[in-house]
């Protein structure tokens, strides 16, 4: 019985060991190592979606292929994201870093307000 | 435990490689642009028999009214076959390129020499910065009628002998005793006429002249079967095109070899730089097809500088051919093979470097903040600014690394 005891908490140790590895370290590592990337692939994917929104009302086959071509940055940043998801990094995670790289994220107030107060009179 | 840092970064290693693989990229950009690189026996039609007489015509200065201009004395072979000058210097002058424009005598031809690298071939479909002369279908529209009924093989043989019916690029001095007659035969005539003018005065000239170099040239046209009774400007056009074409016009580029298959032709940054080229920088929008050129006209709203072809010292570009007021200020767009040899550029050769020009495209007033305007130019600018192509508003946001790549990729072309 002594053997099974012990095996059983050696299978929970490892069990949470596991877990933590998967859950939580793997995710880290993967996420700090690939938000730069992320960041500058999810700013070109916005500027070629954007441009080839306009792109495609002026009728101009020339322009549209320029456009067609650019969009290739949004395939690097859907394969970018589907590696970062395969291993585990949260889409609540991505979502932040998609919104850090447009500049989206909200700015106080105080944020401008510093530049203009005086620091001595 | 010690296994584990193996594990993770064999796992973590394998993150996408073809995400990043540029020549993944360019392999669409070549399909989606149906790019087939140069190919050196697609060219204009021709006689190659006629070359030698061509290369003798091309730089002899027997055809200019004063016997002081070739068409090498703007065609340098040394220069990339243009002269490095803004805008060429014609008759009246002596020496080439710098030398040329110092000696101070020379008429002011206002617009920049184009290379003739690479203009034989047959999709080459519009010549000069005006397009004066371009093919319209079946059709050559030019200023001397119809070409193929006045015997040329080629829209190049056409526009080879266009200088040689211009006063300042060849006639000659219209006050000058040696030259005032050729001049006043050919300058007052137009379109078709134009040409037989100039044909019977070279006949004339023929007959006439017993000197060395015309006796050569007469034996020349015997091999081709040329008298001096048959003899048609045409004839000069041809062979000028068949030397051209011989010589000048099976050029080579990295680009072109990469893509034939040569992956290591360039280097990473000129790879990123073509993809620039043909996606977020637009520039294919109009320097488009393997001549990289769409062979229309546009305005990117050059100031105008000093002379011009135009009253008052502008230039009017497409508009003087075409009487169309939306064509103002249009130039065609020019084939970018061989640019980064071809300094400077411009319909009025205004930027010295490449990097003047391509950032022109993007932001002008980076150029037009240090440029040294003619007199009253600066209050006369605004309408030619107003003529500023709208494609280049859709030119992506870029940054100054990208702008580097881009001009790398341009030595490539």
């Amino acid at each position: 019985m002594k053997w099974l005891d012990i095996t059983f908490k050696l299978s929970v140790v490892v069990g949470v060991l596991a877990y933590i590895f998967k859950e939580l370290l793997v995710p880290t590592v993967v996420l700090q190592m690939n938000k730069n990337d992320f960041m500058s692939y999810s700013k070109a994917c916005a500027q070629a979606m954007d441009s080839n929104w306009y792109i495609e009302q002026t009728g101009n086959t020339r322009l549209s292929a320029s456009s067609n071509i650019q969009l290739l940055d949004c395939h690097e940043y859907d394969l970018l994201q589907k590696h970062m998801l395969k291993y585990g990094v949260s889409e609540y995670a991505l979502s932040e870093l998609g919104l850090k790289a447009l500049e989206l994220h909200q700015r106080p107030a105080s944020e401008i307000a510093e530049q203009h107060k005086f620091t001595e009179r | 435990m010690k296994l584990l840092p193996y594990f993770l970064l064999v796992m973590l290693s394998s993150a996408p490689k073809a995400a990043t693989d540029i020549d993944f990229k360019l392999a669409k950009v070549i399909e989606a642009y149906n790019l087939r690189g140069l190919d050196c026996s697609n060219v204009q039609s021709h006689e190659p028999s006629l070359s030698e007489l061509g290369k003798f015509v091309f730089e002899s200065t027997l055809l200019s009214g004063n016997n002081d201009t070739s068409c090498s004395t703007c065609h340098i072979e040394s220069k990339a076959r243009t002269d490095g000058l803004s805008v060429s210097v014609g008759v009246g002058g002596s020496g080439e390129g710098m030398e040329r424009f110092k000696h101070g005598h020379g008429i002011l031809v206002p617009r920049n020499s184009f290379t003739l690298m690479g203009r034989g071939f047959a999709d080459y479909q519009a010549y000069f910065w005006d397009g004066k002369v371009q093919s319209q279908g079946q059709d050559w529209v030019t200023p001397v009628g119809d070409g193929k009924k006045l015997g040329y093989h080629s829209l190049l043989a056409v526009s080879a002998t266009l200088p040689l019916l211009a006063r300042d690029e060849f006639l000659g001095l219209k006050h000058d005793k040696d030259s005032k007659s050729y001049v006043s035969q050919i300058d007052s005539k137009y379109h078709g006429e134009r040409f037989h003018a100039a044909t019977y005065a070279i006949r004339e000239k023929l007959v006439s002249r017993p000197s060395g170099e015309w006796q050569k040239f007469k034996a020349l046209l015997a091999q081709n079967k040329i008298t001096e009774s048959t003899f048609q400007l045409s004839d000069l056009g041809n062979a000028i095109a068949a030397f051209i074409i011989r010589n000048e016009n099976c050029v080579s580029t990295r680009w072109s070899n990469y893509i034939k298959g040569d992956k290591s032709t360039l280097t990473s940054q000129e790879k990123e730089g073509a993809f620039l080229f043909y996606g977020k920088g637009r520039c294919a929008t109009c320097h488009s097809g393997d001549l990289f050129s769409d062979f229309s006209f546009h305005s990117l709203a050059v100031p105008q500088g000093t002379v011009g072809v135009s009253m008052l010292g502008q230039d009017l570009g497409r508009s003087e051919i075409s009487l169309n007021v939306s064509d103002r200020y249009k130039f065609k767009t020019p084939s970018l093979l061989k640019v980064s040899e071809t300094a400077p550029y411009g319909h009025n050769g205004v930027f010295q470097t490449l990097s003047e020009i391509v950032e022109f495209h993007l932001n002008p007033i980076i150029f037009l903040s240090g440029y040294q305007w003619a007199d009253n130019e600066k209050y006369n600018y605004g309408r030619l600014l107003s003529t500023r192509s709208p494609l280049l508003s859709h030119t992506g946001m870029l940054t100054k690394d990208e702008v580097d790549k881009l001009l790398q990729f341009l030595t490539a072309i």
